[in-house]
């Protein structure tokens, strides 16, 4: 690099000079050829070190927006993006399909126990195996046995969603109706 | 009813407007105008040396209006680049040095002020009192620019009618070896 | 990080500074100046092609008449901390773009194209040159009422001057509005430029809500005049404003069905004055005139006397839920359960104070609050000051950690023996209602008084509500009292609680 620097000082300084004293100017006299050349590199060099914008990363400060009143957070909102986690068709999130369906499953527990008025064992028994709800989907979301109708598989494969995601869906669905039944 | 549209119908929620004062990232109107104005200028000094150059400077300034109304500092610099080409199109064709000077500074000025309303929108929003920075910062653009040209204008003078290509020559590949060395 | 003899400027909140700063206003920098200033800059590059050599410096002064302020402001600058510089690469690629100019104007062999290229290198130049100052400013602040009622617009005005030898070409002031509060007219921020001696001034309008709330400091981004590098500084001028809610008059919140009649786990059976019947007995000399049995003397001839049911001033404790997990509401917008249970409990606390009961406040937070039960108008003071500023019930939540155990174990060295809890809380988490039967375990009355924050728009958020719904229940059956109110208020959803719980 350093040579490179010293090259193009004395590049300038001389060119400097040439450009004040013609006897100088007459006395380097490059080629036509030599010229152009010098003027493509320039072109291509000066492209190349104008591409660089494209990297650009900007790193503005930002100052937030002190004028809003900090913002409350709503509640399930957590749950949400942990619905949003399991939402795509890919395997993984594992954990959180665990924790959302034991969650769910709860609360499905609890609402069939007091729609039918039942102990939570035989609840949490209807529940799993899938006669809690007449909903297929619902029912197919806790019932390892019952595979989730063919429907339902179908447009989560042309949305790009995951069977789960419909299947939690309907399970909430269905637990609203028991609970708009019920209280 | 799904997840999507329901999140946004929250975040625009009726209490959000009584009580919350958004702050605008829109750039100031003052940096918007100030931008245009010295593309026109730049596309009108352009126009008269070459229509073609003028022409694309103007797309420029279109490109410099469309990234400040969209906050866009990348359209902002696609702009710059096409007006640059057309500074290049209308030396091609062998504009004089004046009208090309003028449109050169035009063309920075306007870039630099209309990226300079980007950030100013980010950090300080349309609404607060921006116009006096602006103006500095117009000004010193300007400028800086006007002594560049007067400087080289001067000098190019100075030097007289003839054609110091070898100066020039070595000036341009100092230039280039001390920018390669530099970066 | 703050550099020495940098002394702290107080915030100066009286009358006469602001009425000061706002007669100054015009002279510093405002309104028809920017005009000028646009005229002064076109000039100045006028000058400029004709080779005035310190132009730059005329750009960075523009303004005129700024002098003025200098004489008055006081010259000592704020405490600062500078955070970091950047670089913007605002002007990325312009020396690219100016080589490939120049390059083209030699290989075309035209001078007018190289002489245009040469313009970039000096933009090139111009963005290398800077360094982005570090601001040494003077800042104030002042409000218009230190002390506000709730919903009051309160005006902010802050002045900063520079009491620094460099000029500032490129600042950006945001000022730090306390989390708690919202600005309802203008934004807090001002961009300018300010040369040594000459300062800012800009206004903007919070709407007061319950608490203390104080400002954060004041945030400062400064550019060299290409804008090429970019700083950011805090600069620290303490301000603080204290809203404290008026206690509302609570005669008509019919607490006492909460309460007295139901007081302690067994109802007394100590016969006396009162209103509910409890036994006759004997006439004995003395005995009110209208306690006597007027129906039995008619029927048998004989005096005898009705007691009635003994009242006894009930000693309450109002538990305020205040974790972090209780700032919820429906709407990030909305007002949070902390703020809607703080309001009810001031409601109850005067409902009660006023029906004669002993009241006390203590909250659920990671930070220490309480007040022991009391009564008389001085004990009201203390708890309408408690709820309003006590900083375990602060509008925006502390951040510190909750230990349920530990506060269980202090809450419970603390509370009365005969004390009944009244608990305020979302009821969004098990912590909350697992403490509840464990208070009522222990031999304390408690009732859960909930405001609901829950909405049904997604998935999550229903799910929330059933989760909750169902709490409410288990609490129910397990023989603690539990009410909520959502969108109708406070008082009516008490009523036709006591409606229910006396039939």
């Amino acid at each position: 690099m350093r040579p490179l620097a010293v090259v193009g000082v004395l590049a300038v300084a001389v060119g400097l000079l040439a450009a004040l004293d013609r006897g100088i100017a007459a006395a380097i006299s490059p080629t036509s050829a030599v010229v152009t050349l010098i003027g493509v590199l320039g072109v291509v060099q000066g492209v190349r070190y104008a591409n660089a914008r494209r990297d650009r990363r900007r790193l503005l400060t930002d100052p937030g927006e002190p004028e809003r009143r900090a913002p409350a957070a709503v509640p399930g909102s957590d749950l949400d993006e942990q619905i949003a986690r399991v939402a795509s068709p890919s395997p993984g999130g594992y954990r959180d399909r665990r924790d959302l369906r034991d969650r769910v499953r709860e609360v499905a527990v609890d609402a069939v126990a007091r729609d039918r008025n039942c102990s939570r064992e035989a609840a949490a028994a209807a529940v799993d195996d899938g006669t809690w709800t007449e909903a297929p989907a619902a029912a197919a979301f806790f019932d390892t046995q019952s595979a989730y109708p063919l429907r339902l598989r179908l447009s989560a494969g042309i949305r790009g969603r995951s069977n789960y995601w419909y299947g939690l869906r309907a399970a909430i669905d269905a637990i609203e109706r028991i609970e708009g039944g019920s209280s | 009813m799904s997840g999507e549209d329901a999140e946004s119908r929250a975040s625009d929620g009726d209490d959000a407007f009584v009580d919350f004062h958004e702050t605008d990232a829109r750039p100031p109107t003052v940096a918007i105008v100030a931008s245009l104005a010295a593309a026109g200028v730049a596309a009108t000094a352009a126009l008269v040396a070459s229509p073609t150059g003028g022409a694309l400077l103007g797309v420029a300034a279109l490109g410099f209006l469309a990234g400040s109304l969209r906050s866009s500092t990348r359209v902002l610099t696609w702009g710059a680049a096409v007006g640059v080409v057309g500074l290049a199109l209308a030396g091609y064709r062998g504009a004089p040095a004046e009208p090309l000077l003028v449109a050169a500074i035009g063309l920075a000025v306007a870039w630099d002020v209309a990226d300079h309303g980007v950030g100013l929108g980010e950090q300080v929003g349309r609404g607060a009192r921006v116009r006096r920075n602006v103006a500095v910062h117009a000004g010193a653009s300007l400028l800086v620019g006007a002594l560049a040209a007067g400087l080289v204008y001067g000098v190019s003078l100075a030097v007289g009618g003839g054609q110091p290509v070898a100066a020039l020559a070595l000036l341009l590949a100092g230039g280039i070896a001390l920018i390669s060395a530099l970066r | 990080m703050s550099d020495p003899g940098n002394a702290a400027v107080a915030s100066e909140s009286d009358a006469s500074t602001l009425d000061e700063a706002e007669a100054g206003e015009p002279e510093q920098d405002d309104g028809a100046e920017p005009n000028a200033d646009d005229a002064d800059a076109a000039e100045g590059a006028g000058d400029a092609v004709e080779g005035t050599s310190d132009a730059t410096e005329g750009a960075g002064e523009a303004d005129e008449g700024a002098g003025e302020a200098a004489e008055r402001a006081s010259e000592t600058p704020t405490d600062r901390e500078r955070r970091r510089e950047v670089a913007t690469d605002r002007w990325l690629g312009i020396a690219g773009a100016a080589l490939a100019l120049v390059g083209l104007g030699v290989l075309v062999r035209q001078p007018s194209l190289v002489l245009s290229g040469a313009v970039g290198v000096g933009y090139a130049v111009y963005a290398r040159a800077g360094d982005a100052p570090t601001p040494t400013l003077s800042v104030t602040r002042s409000v218009s009422d230190e002390a506000p009622a709730p919903g009051d617009e309160v005006r902010v005005t802050v002045r900063a001057e520079n009491v620094g030898e460099t000029a500032l070409p490129d600042l950006r002031l945001v000022d730090g509005v306390p989390p708690g509060l919202a600005v309802v007219d203008g934004p807090a921020r001002v961009a300018t430029a300010l040369r040594p001696g000459t300062a800012v001034t800009f206004e903007y309008t919070v709407r007061a809500a319950r608490g203390d709330h104080e400002w954060e400091p004041l945030t400062a981004i400064t550019r060299d005049a290409a804008g090429a590098r970019e700083r950011e500084t805090t600069l620290d001028a303490p301000t603080a404003i204290a809203c404290t809610p008026e206690l509302s008059a609570g005669g008509d919140l019919p607490l006492r069905g909460l309460t007295t009649v139901h007081h302690g786990r067994v109802p007394t059976d100590v016969g006396g004055s009162g209103v509910e019947f409890h036994a006759t007995r004997e006439y004995r000399r003395g005995d009110p005139l209208k306690r006597i049995d007027w129906n039995r003397r008619a029927r048998t001839g004989e005096l005898s006397t009705v007691e009635l049911r003994e009242e006894r001033a009930a000693t309450v404790v109002l538990l305020v839920d205040a974790r972090e997990s209780a700032y919820v509401a429906a709407d990030p917008d909305a007002e949070t359960a902390v703020e809607a249970s703080v309001a009810a409990a001031g409601q109850a606390f005067s409902a009660l104070l006023d029906g004669g009961d002993r009241v006390g406040v203590a909250a659920l937070s990671p930070l220490d609050c309480w007040l022991p039960p009391g009564s008389g108008t001085v004990h009201a003071a203390r708890g309408r000051e408690t709820l309003a500023t006590d900083p375990a019930l602060a509008p925006t939540p502390s951040g510190e950690r909750f230990y349920r155990s530990l506060w269980l174990r202090r809450f419970r060295r603390r509370l009365p023996a005969d004390a009944q809890v009244l608990f305020f809380t979302p009821l969004v988490d098990d912590t909350a209602a697992t403490l509840a039967r464990r208070i009522d375990a222990h031999g304390h009355l408690v009732t859960v008084l909930s405001p609901d924050p829950t909405t049904t728009e997604t998935a999550g958020r229903r799910l929330t509500t059933f989760e909750r719904r169902q709490r409410l229940r288990t609490l129910r059956s397990a023989g603690i009292r539990a009410l909520e109110w959502g969108d109708d208020s406070f008082p009516v959803a008490v009523a036709a609680a006591t409606r229910r719980w006396s039939r």
